[in-house]
């Protein structure tokens, strides 16, 4: 996996070109900042500071990790990792955690940004628990992003199939609002993302009063279901291998 | 004219890389929906739901530059990286019709973008029509439309000239997104980059869009329209300077397959 994560690394650091896919998302946090600066509601703009940032990484992260198989596959390497012995979801978890470590100064660029906009660092109740939630959604990040990778190929997904994906995964993964201020058809889905667990902790954790049981909560439900991604991701995974391997079928969607 | 549509339709056809239903859709008709659902509940959360309402245009608006220009820009690279841009450079094709045609098709995209936007914010939030002037509101969106169009042409050059063009994309629509007025009032920012906005498309006909949406007539904002339509000559003009200067620089020093400059 190590092996994979520095074979990603300097694939990426030799592109410029990757930069925009990260930064694309910075214009949409400063317009969000703006609007909620206009009430001046503390907690919101608090929410906005962390969440945001992380908004910037998952949107570069899951864009550049959902390629990753497919562009594998187009180049003609892939059945060299088949042959090996190590497990295709480890290498693809390589370059994913490759991916996401890229993408972090992303972040700080963002937070930078909505920093210089607010001119207010956000007042975190309990920072423990705050840099382990902080952890738990780079955790969700790399396996919602990575969910992408064999979809990608199992669908057949061309040119624009981010589009839409990236955008209703901001929707859906709490990083610019709490997902319990969705409807309730967006909510069901939105639960099924770590992030959504992972930035209710981060809001726990920035608000006075919060008690462990309602952390440890969130944090457990995140985990529970990077879990249960985890698992669906793996089963794609051996469906693509399977398509490749046995039935001969990658190219029939 | 039959070459003309021809190189219309074949640009199009051959170079829009998201020309398959899932991408078409999701881009031109979910994307901006998701859009508006996200501006509302981050409306809700931060203690002002109505506002929405009054971003509604400026989101529409911004939403006709993010399928517009990637659109355009696209046809350019993929004519170079493909390796048919050979052939249009060693055709005797007129140039002007090449260059126009590659973005005919794409600008109905953006309008379509456009009806979507506010449909869903019609839908969701409830964006109220019954003032509209829709005489000068319709011609703002299409002179709006035409001077997006003219901004992917003036950046399509830029696709065929650097690798990483889609850098110099996100950061005309990131520009468009922050300074145009489409959500945050032109009148926050000092008045050099007021100036600086207006030389954006969207900026200036969006006074006039936003106008007419709530009933004055077009005449009120018709300087700004027309400015609209000026900046869009003068990028579309540029651009195409760029396209033969481009074409004329890879032929001399054979680097077409390259970055030229």
């Amino acid at each position: 996996m190590l092996a994979s994560v520095v074979q990603q690394w300097k694939q990426i650091s030799l592109s410029f070109g990757n930069l925009g896919f990260f930064l694309a998302t910075i214009p949409m946090a400063i317009v969000m900042t703006w609007i909620a600066m206009q009430r001046g509601d503390r907690d919101v703009l608090a929410y906005l500071s962390i969440g945001l940032p992380l908004m910037t990484v998952w949107s570069g992260v899951a864009f550049r990790i959902g390629y990753t198989l497919s562009t594998e596959l187009s180049s003609q390497v892939l059945q060299f990792v088949y042959i090996s012995r190590t497990p295709v979801i480890v290498v693809s978890l390589g370059k994913a955690l490759a991916q996401v470590l890229w993408g972090l100064p992303t972040g700080i660029i963002s937070f930078m940004v909505v920093f210089l906009m607010t001119r207010a660092l956000p007042n975190i109740s309990n920072p423990t628990a705050f840099i382990v939630s902080v952890l738990l959604v780079v955790i969700g990040i790399t396996v919602a992003s990575l969910f992408f990778s064999p979809l990608m190929v199992l669908v057949g997904g061309r040119g624009g199939f981010f589009n839409t994906v990236i955008p209703f995964g901001l929707v859906l993964s709490g990083f610019v609002f709490p997902v319990d201020r969705l409807p309730a058809v967006l909510m069901v889905p939105a639960r099924l993302m770590p992030t959504s667990w992972a930035m209710d902790s981060i809001n726990l954790s920035l608000q006075a009063g919060s008690t462990w049981a309602e952390i440890s909560t969130s944090w457990a439900l995140c985990i529970l279901t990077s879990i249960f991604l985890g698992v669906v991701t793996y089963v794609m995974f051996r469906i693509v291998e399977r398509r490749i391997r046995v039935t001969g079928t990658r190219d029939f969607y | 004219m039959r070459h003309f549509l021809s190189q219309v339709y074949t640009t199009y056809a051959g170079l829009f890389g998201w020309l398959n239903w899932f991408s078409y859709v999701s881009t031109v008709i979910f994307r901006p929906v998701v859009l508006v659902i996200i501006y509302a509940v981050l409306g809700r959360f931060a203690g002002n739901p109505e506002a929405v309402r009054s971003y509604s245009i400026g989101i529409a608006a911004y939403s006709m530059a993010v399928i517009i220009l990637p659109g355009i820009t696209q046809c350019y690279t993929y004519d170079r990286s493909g390796g048919t841009l050979s052939f249009v450079f060693a055709s005797p094709v007129n140039r002007v019709e090449n260059y126009l045609a590659r973005a005919v098709l794409h600008y109905p995209n953006g309008l379509l973008s456009f009806a979507a936007t506010l449909l869903a914010a019609w839908m969701i939030v409830g964006l109220d029509f019954g003032g509209v002037d829709w005489g000068g509101f319709i011609a703002a969106t299409l002179v709006i439309a035409l001077s997006i169009t003219a901004l992917g042409e003036f950046l399509g050059t830029f696709a065929i000239v650097f690798r990483d063009w889609s850098n110099i994309q996100t950061a005309f629509v990131g520009l468009i997104l922050i300074l145009s007025g489409a959500i945050i009032p032109l009148d926050v920012f000092p008045a050099p980059v007021q100036e600086l906005a207006k030389l954006l498309p969207v900026t200036n006909g969006l006074t006039s869009l936003k106008s007419t949406f709530v009933g004055n007539p077009l005449a009120d904002t018709s300087g700004e329209l027309v400015r609209e339509a000026l900046t869009g000559l003068v990028y579309v003009i540029i651009g195409y300077f760029g396209f033969r200067m481009f074409e004329t620089a890879a032929k001399r020093r054979g680097s077409l397959e390259q970055e030229t400059f």
